[in-house]
C-alpha cells in the first residue's frame, strides 16, 4: 500500500510521459492528413498532464494507493495471466489454459483454505472438463480454430 | 411499417426467442455477481456472437444487456452490494426489504420494475431513434468533431472523481485510436517499431482488458469479500400478480423514473448508474413520506430499477444515430455492429431497417423474458453464484475474456495487448483515471479524427482552415454546448462552496 499518495501528481506525470512518448514517435516525414490530429491531441493531452501537475502543488488529492485487499495476489494473478498468453502459441491453447487455471485457483484457494493433493485432483479434474468445454465450442461449434502449438 | 412488420416476422423464429432467453438468463448470471458489470457481461459472452448471423448477435447482445442490468439488482437487494453501478440505489430499499424477510417481494417487485423499465427505453428508441437519425443528414464533418468532443467533455464531466483526469483518461483513448493505419492519410503512425501494432489498438480488445482486467484483479485482491453471503429464506413468498399491482399502482413515479432514465441515457458516457440515483433521489422529493426512504419502500425500489432498465435501450438512441454510446455497455454493441459492416446514421433504418428494428424490438421481447425468468429462473442462478468459490471465478472469467479476445482476429498479440491495456487501467484506475473516459475516447478519436481532418481539408480555400470549424449555426451549438459541459463541475462546486461559505457565515452570525 502506499499511504497518502499524491494522485494528481502520479497522473500528471503518467500523462506526461505518454505525451513524450507519442511526441517523440510522431515521424516529421509523415503528410499533413495523417499528423494533423494525433498532434493536436499530443498537445492537448500535454496540457492536461500539466494542469495536473500544477494542482497537484496547489489542491492536490491525496489518498492510500492499493489499498484494497492482497497486493501479491494481484501481481501473481497478473502474471498468471501474462505466463498464459505467452504461452498459448508455444503449449497450445488446451494445455496452457490447464496449466494456468489450475496453478490459478491452487493459489488463490491457498489464502482461504489448505489444499490437500486430493482436493487438488479433483480441481485439476473441474478444469480439465472446463477448458474441454470451452475448447470444443470453440473448435467444433463456433469453428473458431484455438492455437495449437506443439501440444493442443 | 412494412420494415417493422418484416422485423417482427423475422422475431417470430423459435431460435431467436430461445437466444432471449439464453441472453437473459447469461446477462442476470454475470449481473448477479458484484463487482461484474454489464460491460463485462457484453464483453465475456461477446464471442459466442461472432459466428451467428448479425440479427441473431444483436438480439443475444441486446438480451445479455437487459438481464444484466437487471440482475445488479439481486445482490443489491439481497447481500447490499449492488451487483451492477447501475443497482447503487436498489440495495437503498432492497437491503432493508430483505432485512424484514422480505427478501422475494423485493425481487419480484424489481423484476416488475425492470420489465417496465425495459419496454419504456424500446419505446423512446423507437419513437426517438428515426427523428433523430434524420437530423444526423445534417451533421457534416465539423458536427461530427463538435460532437465527438461534446461526448468527451460529458463523459470527463459525469465521470467519477476529477473532470482533468477524466479528461486525460479521454485524450489518452484518442491517442491510442490514433495508433496503426491513419484513416484519412492511409500512413502507419505510432508503431514502436512493431509491425503487429500497424493494424492499431482493436476497440473490442481495448473494451475486454479495460473493463474485464481490473475487477478481476480487485476480486483477486478481496478474495472472498469480493462476494457476499446468501440470506434467501426458502420459506418465503410472493404472489406475482399482487406485486404487479402494486407496481402499476404508482403510476406518476414510473412514469417520471423512465423519462428521467431516458434523459440521462442519451448523454453520452451517462447510464444506468447515474439514472437510478436521480430517480431514486426525485422519488424522495415527490414522495408524500420522504423520511421513510432507505427503511425498505417499493417506491424507491420501483424507481432505480424502472429508470436503469430504461437506460439500456434507451442509451442506444446516441448510438445508433450517431455512432456515440450513450453507456459504456453500448460500445461493445457498437463494436459488433462495425463487425458486421453496419453503421450508425440513417441507413440503420432504412437499409438495414429491418436489422434494425428487429434488434429494437428483440430488446423489448428481452425486458418481457426477464419476468420468467427472474421469478423462475433467479433463484437458481444466484445460489449457483454464490456457491461457486472466487477461486475458480476468477480463472474462469479470465478464460472467457482471453477467449474473446483471441477469437476476435484469431490472434495472440490481441491477447497480449488486451492484457497490457487491462494491466494500465488496473493502475491507472487507482490515481482516479477510470476506465470508462479511455474507452470512450478510443471510440470517439476515431470520429473526431475524421471529422477534424475532413473539415480542414474543406477549408484549403481559407487562409486559416481551420475556421471551417466553426462556420455553421450547428456547430457553434454544439460548441456552446461542450464549453458548458466543460465547464459545469466547476460551477456546480463554485456553487457549493458559495453555499457552505453562506452557512457558515450564518452559523457564526447565530
Amino acid at each position: 500500500m502506499i499511504k497518502n499518495a499524491n494522485t494528481d501528481l502520479i497522473a500528471g506525470l503518467v500523462g506526461l510521459a505518454i505525451t513524450a512518448a507519442f511526441w517523440f514517435s510522431l515521424d516529421p516525414e509523415m503528410t499533413r492528413l495523417s499528423r494533423m490530429f494525433p498532434r493536436a491531441m499530443i498537445k492537448i493531452m500535454g496540457l492536461i498532464s500539466v494542469l495536473l501537475v500544477i494542482r497537484s502543488f496547489v489542491n492536490p488529492d491525496r489518498r492510500n494507493l492499493f489499498a484494497e485487499g492482497s497486493n501479491r495476489r494481484v501481481l501473481v494473478t497478473a502474471g498468471h495471466f501474462f505466463a498464459w498468453g505467452v504461452a498459448i502459441p508455444y503449449a497450445g491453447f488446451f494445455v496452457s489454459s490447464v496449466i494456468v487455471i489450475s496453478s490459478l485457483v491452487y493459489y488463490l484457494a491457498l489464502a482461504n483454505r489448505k489444499v490437500s493433493l486430493k482436493v487438488m485432483s479433483g480441481w485439476v479434474l473441474i478444469v480439465l472438463f472446463e477448458v474441454g468445454f470451452f475448447y470444443l465450442i470453440f473448435t467444433k461449434l463456433l469453428h473458431i480454430p484455438l492455437p495449437g502449438g506443439f501440444l493442443i | 411499417m412494412d420494415i417493422l412488420i418484416d422485423a417482427m416476422v423475422q422475431l417470430a423464429d423459435p431460435i431467436v426467442i430461445f437466444i432471449v432467453f439464453a441472453g437473459v438468463s447469461a446477462g442476470l448470471f454475470v449481473g448477479a455477481m458484484p463487482g461484474l458489470t454489464a460491460t463485462m457481461a457484453l464483453a465475456v459472452l461477446l464471442p459466442f456472437t461472432f459466428t451467428m448471423p448479425p440479427l441473431l448477435g444483436l438480439v443475444a447482445l441486446g438480451a445479455v444487456y437487459m438481464g444484466a442490468i437487471y440482475g445488479g439488482s439481486f445482490a443489491a437487494i439481497l447481500v447490499n452490494t449492488p451487483g451492477t453501478p447501475s443497482s447503487i440505489a436498489t440495495a437503498f430499499e432492497g437491503y432493508p426489504l430483505s432485512k424484514q424477510g422480505r427478501a422475494l417481494e423485493a425481487i419480484s417487485v424489481a423484476t416488475v420494475a425492470s420489465a417496465v423499465g425495459g419496454i419504456a427505453g424500446v419505446l423512446f428508441l423507437l419513437f426517438l431513434s428515426p427523428p433523430l437519425a434524420r437530423l444526423s443528414l445534417k451533421f457534416g464533418p465539423a458536427e461530427y468533431f463538435w460532437v465527438a468532443m461534446l461526448g468527451l467533455t460529458l463523459i470527463a464531466s459525469l465521470s467519477e472523481g476529477s473532470v482533468l483526469k477524466g479528461l486525460l483518461g479521454g485524450a489518452f483513448g484518442m491517442m491510442l485510436g490514433t495508433m496503426g493505419v491513419s484513416p484519412i492519410g492511409g500512413e502507419t503512425r505510432f508503431t514502436f517499431g512493431m509491425p503487429v501494432m500497424q493494424g492499431g489498438v482493436e476497440m473490442i480488445v481495448a473494451l475486454i482488458g479495460l473493463f474485464v482486467l481490473p475487477e478481476l484483479y480487485n476480486m483477486a485482491a478481496q478474495g472472498r469479500a469480493a462476494l457476499g453471503e446468501v440470506t434467501l429464506s426458502s420459506k418465503e413468498r410472493a404472489s406475482f400478480w399482487r406485486v404487479t399491482k402494486r407496481v402499476f399502482s404508482m403510476p406518476g413515479n414510473l412514469i417520471r423514473s423512465c423519462t428521467i432514465g431516458e434523459i440521462v441515457a442519451i448523454i453520452p458516457g451517462a447510464g444506468g448508474n447515474i439514472a437510478n440515483l436521480v430517480a431514486y433521489n426525485e422519488a424522495k422529493r415527490a414522495s408524500k413520506h420522504p423520511e421513510r426512504f432507505g427503511t425498505g419502500l417499493i417506491e424507491g425500489l420501483v424507481a432505480t430499477e424502472s429508470s436503469n432498465n430504461v437506460t439500456v435501450a434507451g442509451s442506444m438512441v446516441p448510438l445508433l444515430t450517431l455512432g456515440i454510446p450513450g453507456a459504456p455497455p453500448d460500445a461493445v454493441i457498437l463494436g459488433v455492429m462495425l463487425l458486421h459492416g453496419l453503421r450508425p446514421g440513417i441507413e440503420l433504418f432504412t437499409t438495414s431497417g429491418v436489422l434494425t428494428y428487429g434488434f429494437i424490438i428483440s430488446m423489448g421481447l428481452a425486458a418481457l423474458a426477464m419476468v420468467p425468468v427472474g421469478l423462475l429462473g433467479g433463484r437458481l442462478i444466484y445460489r449457483i453464484i454464490f456457491r461457486t468459490p472466487y477461486y475458480f471465478l476468477v480463472p474462469t472469467i479470465g478464460l472467457a475474456t482471453i477467449l474473446g479476445t483471441y477469437a476476435l482476429r484469431n490472434s495472440v498479440s490481441d491477447v497480449i495487448i488486451m492484457l497490457i491495456l487491462g494491466t494500465a487501467g488496473y493502475l491507472l484506475k487507482q490515481v482516479d483515471v477510470n476506465p470508462a473516459p479511455i474507452v470512450l475516447g478510443l471510440i470517439l478519436g476515431g470520429i473526431a479524427e475524421i471529422g477534424f481532418v475532413q473539415a480542414l481539408l474543406t477549408g484549403m480555400a481559407y487562409k486559416f482552415p481551420v475556421v471551417r470549424l466553426f462556420q455553421n449555426q450547428l456547430s457553434w451549438i454544439l460548441i456552446g454546448m461542450v464549453v458548458v459541459s466543460a465547464a459545469w463541475p466547476y460551477f456546480a462546486l463554485f456553487r457549493r462552496r458559495r453555499a457552505r461559505k453562506k452557512r457558515l457565515q450564518k452559523e457564526q452570525s447565530q
